[in-house]
């Protein structure tokens, strides 16, 4: 046969402008304090620091940055803030694991079951490694990401469903806020000629 | 279902002298009705009628597989070994009239073998004689969403109603290999947003995008839409969408040639976005590549023979020459002189950058329409074809669509 053997497909055609295929689906992740919260819900100890420092890895590049420990102090709180490399940055609160669901179970199975006496390893996919999680000032008792976007309460325990955007953020460096310059640079050359072919 | 090679094996000489057949039959009555539905808007476009199904064009396996398949495969063959001529030709690249600073994009993007998507060859092709190839379409070849998904609905449901026998078929799995082609691609690409962009009020460019964008989506691949003139350039020198994220995937239906004519081609140096098609594409899309293939496989049997200005006198005036614009989209611009008299011409204003001259030879006529065949590369395989017939001799933008099958 010399053509597909099935057509069917999702027609986008004459579909408006926006973001497809970027769904507000909602996500598993772990959200622990450190590294002892960490190992003490079943994950095995060389997991847990390694997600440890992976937050943290992303939190110097990603917290928020101040130039005086003043400032850092108004949004974080007293004693909230640290310094590195002469920039002051909220302490990070906690970390956060997003993990396929199927991963959790396995975790929540070998925590529950506790037969081997052996912790689960979250080793395999998941996707967008660990992020770091910062307490604010004037809502102490949520977490929030490196975005400034509310995870969930800083007492939430095991798996929490969070939305993705939240866990799945591109992580920008901080300190480059960009905006956009201008536009239509593309397009001139179009308008006064047939093309396409 | 299969296909049964009636006489391919005993009497290929035979099956090889007829040519292509017309052969009139009822439009299915809701076509219409089921195009708007799936929204393919440009069925009639100009207030004329584009997708034409009260005929179809009859084939036969060996000559779709022998006279079509094949030499598409040897043309692009033949096109990738060009490129690396044409890279390494600073006089060559002046010729196919690409700005100079744009050569070491071209050259990167090249050596990087950034990966491409699509192309379509359009041949000159009874039946019976050798296919010729006319020109190349591979920066922005458009009538895809026809000739992949429409068609094939087509015959599926002329056979489904016994209109057509059960065992008809088409050359015609351009989908199949543009969703394998769009898994490839995503893999040199996992963290990436596919932004999808043409021209606004183009109605036949919107659907092609679109019907890309479903086959991406299929594929996995995480997309978006922003038109051409909304794409934007923020601080860090990087292209951004409406929504000021960044634009590091990009495919564009829109030719290479306006992007360096564009203001912001000048930016293009300096940024990381991964195009497609990519930027070595610019240099098939090209005219000139029809005369550099004549100079380099000189009478093969689906070349025309082709030359640049300086040696057009090496075309015998008396058959035909065809003068076509270096960056010509469209059948534009395009003039067809025989014996000193103009035969046809075609409005445009192409032509500034330089001619090719190619020897004319008549599309065939069936029932006062010209046809073109259409034979698509996905990736680097023949993946189908469609047709165009037009009541003039060059194919332009308002020719008709008509379906095809494979018949025994």
């Amino acid at each position: 046969m010399k053509r597909s053997k099935q057509i069917k497909l999702t027609l986008m055609m004459g579909t408006s402008v926006g973001l497809i295929g970027c769904s507000d689906s909602e996500e598993s992740t772990l959200l622990f304090k450190d590294v002892d919260d960490c190992t003490s819900f079943g994950v095995e100890t060389e997991s847990c620091l390694f997600h440890y420092e992976q937050a943290q890895d992303q939190h110097l590049s990603e917290a928020p940055r101040y130039a005086t420990e003043q400032l850092c102090e108004s949004d974080f709180g007293y004693e909230r803030c640290e310094n590195n490399g002469g920039l002051w940055r909220p302490v990070m609160a906690g970390f956060m694991v997003a993990l396929l669901a199927e991963a959790v179970d396995e975790g929540l199975d070998a925590m529950k079951k506790r037969k081997k006496r052996k912790a689960a390893f979250l080793s395999g996919k998941y996707y967008s490694g660990a992020k770091p999680l910062y307490r604010s000032k004037d809502d102490f008792f949520n977490y929030r990401n490196a975005q400034n976007s509310v995870v969930a309460s800083v007492n939430s325990a095991g798996t929490t469903t969070v939305k993705s955007k939240i866990v799945n953020y591109k992580p920008k460096p901080s300190k480059t806020i960009t905006r956009t310059k201008s536009r239509g640079g593309f397009g001139r050359s179009a308008s006064s000629k047939s093309w396409g072919g | 279902m299969p296909v049964q090679k009636v006489g391919a094996v005993k009497a290929p000489f035979k099956t090889s002298h007829i040519t292509m057949i017309r052969v009139p039959i009822e439009p299915r009555a809701d076509w219409q009705a089921q195009a708007n539905a799936l929204g393919f808007k440009f069925h009639t476009m100009h207030g004329a009628p584009y997708w034409d199904e009260s005929a179809y064009y009859q084939f036969t396996l060996s000559q779709i597989e022998r006279d079509i398949e094949q030499p598409t495969q040897e043309l692009h063959d033949m096109l990738l070994y060009l490129v690396d001529k044409i890279c390494d030709d600073d006089e060559l690249m002046r010729r196919f009239a690409i700005p100079e600073p744009y050569w070491q994009m071209i050259r990167r993007s090249w050596l990087r073998r950034d990966p491409h998507l699509y192309g379509r060859f359009d041949f000159c092709y009874d039946g019976v004689s050798a296919a010729k190839l006319l020109e190349a379409n591979y920066d922005t070849p458009t009538s895809l969403f026809e000739s992949a998904y429409w068609q094939w609905m087509w015959l599926e449901q002329q056979v489904n109603t016994g209109v057509l026998p059960p065992h008809s078929d088409q050359f015609n799995s351009i989908q199949e290999q543009l969703i394998a082609r769009f898994l490839h691609i995503h893999k040199f690409n996992r963290t990436k947003t596919l932004h999808f962009s043409c021209c606004k009020e183009t109605e036949e460019d919107k659907g092609t995008v679109d019907y890309l964008r479903s086959c991406a989506l299929e594929a996995g691949i995480p997309c978006q839409f922003t038109f051409i003139e909304d794409i934007g350039i923020n601080t860090l020198q990087q292209f951004v969408d409406l929504n000021d994220k960044q634009i590091d995937w990009c495919f564009k239906l829109y030719p290479w040639e306006f992007m360096f004519d564009d203001e912001y081609g000048k930016s293009l140096n300096n940024m990381s976005t991964q195009w497609l098609e990519p930027a070595w594409k610019s240099l098939l899309s090209n005219k000139a590549i029809l005369a550099l293939l004549w100079q380099y496989f000189p009478n093969h049997p689906n070349l025309l023979p082709a030359y640049f200005d300086d040696q057009k006198h090496l075309l015998n005036k008396n058959k035909g020459i065809v003068k076509k614009p270096i960056f010509s989209r469209e059948g534009a611009s395009i003039e067809i002189i025989k014996a000193g008299k103009l035969l046809a011409k075609s409005s445009g204003e192409y032509g500034k950058e330089g001619f090719i001259y190619q020897a004319f030879k008549a599309l065939p006529k069936f029932a006062n329409e010209h046809v073109v065949l259409g034979s698509w590369v996905v990736g680097n395989s023949p993946a189908g074809m469609g047709l165009r017939a037009d009541p003039s001799l060059i194919t332009q933008d308002l020719s008709r669509f008509v379906p095809h099958i494979i018949l025994a």
